[in-house]
């Protein structure tokens, strides 16, 4: 057995830094709302990643059925935080699992935020030599100033280069949840009365479609009961973009079904009542999880990886309604606006696979896997 | 006593008795003429006590229970005797005939023992209040140290050529001082200078001593340095000679002796003191430590017990690991570190490079010059194998007085041992055994006709009174501190050095007074031997448990009555009754005994429902335990009279001959317990008295008397609860018997 210093330190350095202070009395997987019974967690996580065992740390789904509702951090007799400690680990997994780890490494750094910025950045001003837009007179239609086919483009490559790197983190998860190293516990008795290791089985999509129900109604999430408010901010700020979602499939029908050349759309229009609902939703979700972070010491503040997410979220919404509002006000401001709000939206795709959006990916995966060899949480 | 004063205090729901009835057992049996007054206690009750105490030699106060108020019921050195009328009659019985006839004979056994009391004089020597410290570790420097700043002498005896024993040899220690988070520098060194500094500590290394004779107050130390004989007499003891290291050869399982990279956490703290951590068998560097824990402990084929120390010696010395770059493991059974050590462990395990999981070592391997670690049952889960370039052995501490011919009862010869509490009983066959062990060495060599050492209990630590009095030991004047009396790390010997000297310098002064100490402190009555009707049968010699009886070559014994912590042992053994305390003797007791109203069945109407029983309580366990009782409010039979004594042992059997021929129908021995974990405080008082009323058993039977009439009940302190049961229930069988035939002769 070899033991990795280093990822120990980097755990610690990631958030987790009262990890050391665990002395596995298992408090918390005896509270955890999440945690199944057999070889529940967080504690054996807790001492994986005491030892520095990285190998079994990107190999375990459990990590990410937590949730951090932070009940094990409030029970922990040692202040541990097994909470921090694992929303730490899922950043170092993260980063583990990315391609390249290097620019990952860069990204999670609170010095990376020069290149986090500095990419689009370039990337807008380039566009901007490039194609030299001009501020249009007259009303304010952003169309006139960036097209919309410019805008779809950008955002194929774009998301197309993060599906990429989700895909590559995809299947290295998966093939490493359900390999050996993970296998502590799940095993079963099989024919000949030997015991086998058990995969995921073959009933991937119906534990998938019913792994995305249970995303869609935040039901595992409504079972936290210390950090509650997360339960609401989360579904908030989820199904703030949800709906936006929708409001933008609203647009491509204006655009592409109804052939509107580029959209200005009143407040009063269908669509953008829609939109509107996603952005408040997304804005008053994303502040309220902002103000609480701040309320407990015992149960973490969070970390600049954390931080770098929710702030980004945050902006978006703030900047998407700054330019609606400029917009109705008549303000040529509205179009600098649009430029700040391109420049978020990028870093929360093109970093999805580096930063904490990640979860929506591997955490969906957990769940279908636990989903697939019956790991449900204890009742 | 000659002018004795009755006084009954009416307070305390008393008066619910009938008071005239009191007066007239004072003035018509007794002739004195009583004071009665509702509230003794208070300011004027004393001050008329204290007015009538200088016109009397004796005062009988019919009040409370003789353990509440005692230092306000002292009047200079006059005889105070308790009619216990508050917690023995009125809290704890009905009131009724039976009740008043209760309290009526209370007072008749409080007279009586006035009466019969004699004025005790001390026993005043020129002493000496010096105090020798045998051993100059961290226990022993402390010890002399605070001996001298209290104003004493000390004289410090170390065998090796420089102080400063095992703690001397460590690179760091563990904190001493709160907030106890630290590594510290080594301590010892300052305390060294300090001692050497000191002008009333005289040193003596490169020393042992040859013998001590005497008693507490008149200890005459000989010592041998380097042949030469030195000779002084000291008031006080404290033994400070600290531990030795388990011997490790007896773990070869866990690669000791097998493997030169196995060494114990003794040899590492050497390696590290040295500042030489290296591979041992070739010099190599080292980066993985494993430190295994509970070696050759908690284990009854090496050590039963837990060092408790091993834990926090092993995080410390992890840090050393960490010092030179290096990862160390430390696999446990349990992690001990308790009390405000939690702390220093979590100030360990802060550092990334230590990792800890509970564990068994399944085997130690050896390949191409590394060793492999195999542990399992982990906390990770698996099982795990481990590279490692050094393994630490966690050993454990024994007493330097393990394995030293400690007392003669230790070592028995044909006879069985009778002390059930010696938990070790050595396996002695001969003479030649005794010799052998005789030459493992010897700390005290003390002339004492019962053994040169003291005596120890469980695991070769000294015996001693652990619950009240850790530091006491079962010889008067000599405490114990330090690791020879319980492993332990510095900050507790510490501690334990200046509870030890307290009690020397406390011991020194009472002894200057004559006085005795623990459990008795401040007694100043001793017993007197009647030496001309001594028949030479060593019982008191063989049974006082301190040692205080020396003999002669016929047998006789010689008292020395500093030694003598006034237990009345001695005094219960006797068969010719020859011993005898000023105010507890013979005649007192026998004539208490039969001032007891028994009613005749021939003259009264109705005495054959009133039967008569006596209950001797020690003062240590059981009193208090019958007093709580009464205190919470229980009831139990009136038939039976509570005759306090200072120990069960102390009961002389012609006590229970008084009893029964004067008509009593049962006596109740209720004391502390013995056994193992034994409770008394006089360590055997209990357990003989239980050996002698088996004896008594078998005359009873030859009297046509059943031997159930007499028993032997222990009690814990905390078992208030149960003494209405012991009592009634044993009132009940002997009322089922019948009626004492010997009642009216």
């Amino acid at each position: 057995m070899e033991v990795d210093t280093q990822f120990v330190k980097d755990v610690v350095g990631f958030g987790g830094k009262t990890l050391k202070r665990c002395y596995q009395c298992a408090t918390c997987s005896v509270v955890c709302p999440q945690s199944p019974e057999e070889a529940p967690f967080p504690r054996k996580e807790m001492i994986w990643a005491q030892w520095g065992l990285k190998d079994k740390l990107i190999r375990d789904a459990d990590i990410w059925l937590c949730h951090q509702c932070n009940d094990c951090s409030e029970y922990c007799p040692r202040g541990a935080k097994p909470g921090e400690v694992l929303g730490a680990i899922r950043a170092k997994v993260i980063q583990e699992l990315a391609f390249p780890s290097f620019f990952a490494k860069i990204l999670m750094k609170p010095a990376g935020i020069v290149v986090y910025f500095a990419i689009p950045i370039i990337l807008t001003l380039l566009y901007l030599s490039i194609a030299s837009p001009e501020i249009p007179e007259g009303e304010i239609v952003i169309g006139k100033f960036i097209p919309h086919q410019h805008i779809e483009v950008a955002g194929f490559l774009v998301g197309g280069w993060a599906l990429l790197v989700a895909a590559i983190g995809a299947y290295r998860f998966w093939t490493g949840i359900n390999s050996e190293v993970s296998k502590v516990y799940e095993y079963r008795l099989g024919e000949n009365a030997e015991l086998e290791a058990v995969k995921a089985s073959p009933r991937f999509i119906e534990c998938f479609f019913w792994s995305v129900i249970d995303i869609l109604k935040h039901s595992r999430f409504a079972e936290c009961v210390t950090a509650r408010y997360r339960y609401f901010a989360h579904f908030m700020i989820f199904w703030g973009f949800i709906i936006l979602g929708i409001a933008t499939l609203g647009d491509i029908i204006y655009i592409y079904g109804l052939g509107v050349e580029e959209l200005a759309l009143p407040p009063t229009d269908p669509v953008k009542i829609v939109g509107n609902l996603g952005a408040v939703l997304l804005i008053a979700g994303s502040l309220w999880a902002i103000t609480a972070r701040f309320s407990s010491e015992k149960l973490g503040y969070g970390t600049y990886f954390d931080w770098l997410f929710l702030g980004t979220i945050f902006a978006i919404g703030l900047t998407g309604v700054g330019i609606e509002a400029l917009r109705y006000a008549g303000s040529v401001a509205a179009y600098y606006m649009y430029l700040a709000h391109l420049v978020l939206v990028f870093t929360l795709i093109a970093y999805a696979p580096y930063s904490k959006f990640a979860h929506l990916l591997y955490r969906t995966l957990a769940y279908t896997w636990a989903k697939s060899v019956g790991r449900e949480p204890q009742k | 006593m000659e002018k004795v004063g009755v006084y009954i205090c009416t307070g305390c729901d008393i008066d619910r008795l009938d008071v005239e009835r009191l007066k007239n057992v004072a003035k018509e049996e007794f002739g004195i003429e009583p004071k009665v007054h509702p509230h003794l206690c208070s300011q004027q009750g004393v001050e008329m006590l204290k007015k009538d105490a200088s016109e009397l030699d004796a005062l009988v106060i019919a009040a409370c229970s003789p353990r509440v108020k005692t230092a306000l019921f002292t009047f200079d050195d006059k005889y105070v005797e308790r009619a216990n009328l508050r917690e023995g009659v009125v809290w704890s019985h009905e009131i009724d005939e039976h009740a008043q006839e209760l309290a009526e004979d209370y007072l008749r056994i409080a007279i009586t023992k006035a009466q019969k009391a004699m004025k005790p004089e001390p026993y005043i020597q020129e002493i000496s209040k010096d105090i020798l410290v045998v051993g100059g570790g961290v226990t022993g420097l402390t010890a002399a140290l605070e001996i001298a700043s209290a104003g004493y002498k000390a004289y410090l005896v170390e065998k090796e050529a420089e102080l400063g024993g095992w703690v001397a040899k460590y690179y760091k220690t563990l904190p001493i001082e709160p907030p106890y988070r630290r590594i510290e520098e080594n301590p010892v060194f300052r305390l060294v200078e300090e001692v050497k500094a000191n002008e009333n500590i005289e040193i003596y290394t490169s020393a042992h001593i040859d013998s001590i004779s005497g008693q507490p107050g008149m200890f005459d130390v000989v010592l041998d340095k380097d042949g030469e004989k030195i000779q002084f007499r000291v008031g006080g003891i404290v033994v400070a000679t600290g531990w030795k290291p388990y011997d490790a050869s007896a773990l070869e399982e866990l690669g000791y002796g097998k493997f030169a990279d196995v060494v114990t956490n003794l040899e590492f703290e050497e390696m590290a003191k040295g500042g030489k951590i290296v591979r041992k068998s070739d010099g190599g560097k080292v980066e993985n430590v494993v430190f295994i824990q509970c070696a050759g402990q908690r284990d009854l084929n090496h050590l039963p017990y837990c060092s408790s120390v091993c834990c926090l010696v092993s995080l410390k010395q992890a840090k050393y690991v960490r010092e030179i770059g290096g990862n160390a493991f430390i696999i446990y059974k349990d992690m001990r570190t308790p009390g405000l050590w939690e702390d220093f462990y979590k100030e360990m395990q802060q550092d990334v490079g230590i990792y800890l999981t509970k564990g068994e070592i399944r085997e130690i391997k050896e390949e191409n010059g590394k060793l492999t670690v195999f542990v399992t049952n982990t906390l990770l889960g698996e099982d795990i194998e481990i590279k490692a370039d050094l393994v630490v052995l966690a050993t454990g501490m024994v007493s330097t007085l393990k394995g030293l011919y400690t007392v003669k009862e230790e070592f028995p010869d044909e006879k069985a041992v009778p002390y059930k509490h010696i938990a070790e009983p050595h396996p002695v066959k001969s003479e030649e055994d005794v010799e052998i062990i005789k030459r493992a060495g010897h700390i005290l060599n003390l002339s004492y006709r019962q053994g040169p050492e003291l005596p120890t209990l469980k695991y070769g630590f000294p015996d001693s009174n652990y619950i009240c009095f850790p530091y006491e030991s079962r010889r008067l004047g000599i405490y114990a501190a330090g690791a020879v009396r319980a492993p332990m790390e510095i900050a507790s010997c510490i501690e334990d050095a200046r509870g030890a000297a307290l009690k020397a310098i406390q011991a020194v002064e009472l002894v200057a007074e004559g006085k005795t100490t623990f459990p008795r402190t401040g007694d100043i009555d001793f017993p007197n031997f009647f030496l001309q009707r001594c028949t030479q049968c060593k019982r008191c010699t063989e049974e006082c448990p301190f040692g205080a009886l020396d003999e002669d070559e016929r047998g006789t014994p010689m008292p020395n009555p500093l030694r003598c912590r006034r237990c009345g042992i001695c005094f219960g053994a006797c068969p010719e009754r020859i011993i005898s305390f000023k105010t507890y003797s013979i005649d007192q007791m026998a004539s208490a005994i039969k001032s007891i109203h028994v009613p005749d069945p021939n003259w009264e109407e109705g005495a054959e429902e009133k039967f008569r029983f006596i209950v001797f309580a020690c003062e240590n366990d059981a009193l208090p335990a019958l007093d709580m009782a009464a205190l919470n409010g229980k009831k139990w039979s009136p038939l039976a009279r509570v005759i306090p004594v200072r120990c069960l042992g102390s009961v002389n059997t012609v006590f229970i001959a008084d009893a029964l021929s004067k008509g009593i129908d049962g006596i109740l021995l209720i004391g502390c317990k013995y056994g193992e974990d034994y409770q008394c405080h006089f360590i055997r008082g209990s357990e003989l008295a239980n050996r002698r009323m088996e004896n008594v058993g078998e005359t009873l039977q030859r009297l046509m008397l059943e031997k159930e009439r007499v028993q032997v009940v222990e009690v814990s302190i905390n078992e208030w609860d149960k003494i209405p049961e012991i009592i009634n229930s044993f009132v009940n069988q002997i009322m089922e018997i019948g009626a004492n035939p010997y009642k009216g002769f």
